[in-house]
């Protein structure tokens, strides 16, 4: 009923350090795609807890590094992706394989480094775990495996869903005034669709309430293992037969005119939006307890002639009405919740939301 | 061609502006305003075109810039395809000079100034107000809302939107099916495929990878 979680969570200062100390650095965290960083010299850059993060293609090898040079610390590349050697712009030191600095322009006139030293300077370096076209990077530098954050289950879907991936992708920030794990709440909220989406989603769907499973007092009160709390699936179906406009022009994924949604622990979201003709992965970055930037990645499935850029756009578009809507009422909670009540009331089918609390108290805490 | 009638076919509010355009600007003429039914997202109901007889006429399609991208384009070849003639229209009270190069099913509204040695693509709108400086380029089905500034020798690229009171700086490359909303002076080259719209961290953009 009454949840043990702290609301504090959601707005301080202190909690927000420890989330970013204790779970976005030590667990697997989406960076790109694969197809983003398959060719030499492609690159694609992500800040994860503060770290500026390069995934580079370095001679058809991809490796992760922090985005820093080691002379005077300029960031090595500026673009959230690209085609560039890692070279950097400031003197120009240059960059290869697992960070190793190869030249120094100038070097014999000015800096008389040692061939001996050079060889010991490196960019700091980042374990790196593909799945299907999904790049992880993890901070740790003794990092937990990553089928131990995810379950076979959950990586095979990630395998499967990328073999449809086009190679046309659609790239969009933007950010909002709420804690990320309200976002992730969200998500796993079916009671809000009539209120939030009353003339968006909630007109297309046969929307249902299912019960809570009969164990949900258990399930809500434990410590959830974090392989758990990745999960999703089928979630509405529609109630009308349309079909995006580029329906037969893709090789969907599937054949169930749904919706279905998969979360993926701690902050990466993928949505087939109508039926697996077009994919949407959303990334949760908190900015600050109080500030999230979502990066939307969207893309149809591969397509089998030519699809004009403002389907995926107006795609892009329409999302933003319903984002929007679920966006408006996190930033009404946010400007209030590190306040009194302290706490939340959690009935038994928001026994996953509480898990997922109790998990991130846990973790944070450092009993875990 | 002030012989020949006019057919505007279109979606209202646009088709009515448009068909008010040729109205004051050749009075004399017979013009005749078609809607246009969307039976479902991008598809239209054609039936309309099949009474047109290419000897007597010319056409004048006109829909808005929601569907600027793909239908508009789409809907031009179906209508030539029938053989009939694509009308240009220039508002009476727009100042362009005698060496505009203007395509066909390419509307200028009132207000509009245009200097010389410019060149606007076929199915192109550029709406009130506009200023289309000297040696700019303007492609086709591309829409310039009211009092987009396209700076010199600039190229606005196919089905491309410039907002409301954007500026295009001179010299610029801006690529195609780009929508320039965000009401600010634009002064980088700009890939195909890339949104600015208020509310986004920066430009969305669409890339093959
Ligand atoms: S800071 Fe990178 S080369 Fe000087
Ligand atoms: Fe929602």
């Amino acid at each position: 009923m009454i949840s043990s979680f702290d609301n504090k969570g959601f707005a301080s200062d202190d909690f927000f350090r420890l989330e970013q100390e204790r779970i976005f650095s030590k667990y697997w965290i989406f960076v790109c795609f694969k197809f983003m960083v398959d060719q030499p010299n492609r690159f694609a850059t992500r800040d994860i807890a503060g770290v500026p993060v390069l995934v580079q293609n370095i001679g058809g090898e991809i490796q992760a590094f922090r985005n820093v040079c080691a002379h005077r610390q300029r960031k090595l590349q500026d673009e959230d992706f690209g085609t560039r050697k890692m070279t950097c712009k400031y003197h120009g030191w240059h960059y290869g394989a697992d960070g190793k600095l190869l030249a120094v322009p100038y070097n014999d006139e000015y800096y008389h480094l040692s061939q001996e030293d050079i060889c010991k300077i490196k960019l700091e370096s980042f374990r790196v775990e593909i799945v299907g076209e999904f790049v992880f990077v993890n901070l740790d530098k003794d990092p937990i495996a990553i089928d131990k954050q995810f379950s076979q289950e959950m990586t095979d879907l990630l395998k499967d869903l990328s073999g449809h991936f086009n190679r046309e992708m659609l790239i969009s920030k933007f950010s909002f005034n709420a804690n990320w794990k309200l976002v992730n709440e969200v998500l796993r909220d079916n009671t809000h669709i009539p209120f939030l989406h009353t003339r968006s989603l909630f007109s297309q769907l046969d929307h249902k309430v299912d019960p809570p499973p009969e164990d949900h007092g258990q399930r809500s009160s434990r410590i959830p293992d974090v392989q758990e709390i990745s999960g999703g699936g089928l979630t509405h179906i529609f109630n009308d037969d349309k079909h995006p406009v580029y329906a037969d022009k893709v090789n969907r994924w599937g054949d169930v005119d749904g919706y279905f949604e998969w979360r993926f622990f701690p902050n990466l979201h993928v949505v087939c939006p109508r039926g697996g003709y077009g994919f949407s992965i959303e990334y949760h970055h908190p900015i600050a307890p109080d500030k999230t930037q979502a990066t939307v990645y969207m893309m149809t499935a591969a397509t089998k002639a030519n699809i004009p850029a403002s389907f995926l756009w107006g795609q892009m578009k329409g999302a933003r009405v319903v984002l929007d809507e679920d966006y408006g009422a996190l930033e009404a909670v946010q400007a209030v919740v590190g306040q009194a009540p302290g706490h939340s009331v959690l009935g038994g089918g928001e026994h996953e939301m509480s898990a997922l609390r109790n998990l991130i108290a846990s973790l944070v805490r450092g009993v875990r | 061609m002030s012989g020949t009638k006019l057919i505007v076919i279109g979606v209202a509010p646009h088709a009515a502006e448009v068909a008010a355009i040729a109205r004051e600007t050749t009075p004399e003429r017979v013009i005749e305003l078609v809607d246009l039914i969307e039976t479902a997202p991008f598809e239209f109901d054609l039936t309309c075109l099949d009474a047109l007889d290419p000897a007597s006429c010319e056409v004048f399609l006109a829909l808005d810039a929601r569907a600027v991208n793909f239908s508009r384009t789409y809907l031009l070849s179906e209508i030539k395809g029938r053989g009939l003639k694509m009308a240009r229209l220039v508002s009476s009270r727009a100042s362009v000079p005698q060496d505009l190069k203007l395509g066909e099913n390419s509307v200028i509204y009132p207000g509009v100034v245009v200097m010389t040695d410019v060149t606007i693509g076929y199915n192109a709108v550029v709406r009130t107000g506009c200023l289309l400086e000297i040696g700019c380029k303007i492609g086709n089905s591309a829409y310039l809302e009211s009092g987009a500034v396209i700076g010199p020798y600039t190229v606005i690229g196919d089905n491309t939107t410039v907002g409301n009171r954007v500026a295009v700086g001179a010299n610029i490359k801006v690529g195609k099916q780009c929508e320039l909303l965000t009401a600010m002076t634009y002064v980088n080259n700009i890939p195909d495929k890339t949104f600015y719209v208020d509310g986004y961290d920066g430009p969305t953009r669409i890339v093959r990878f």
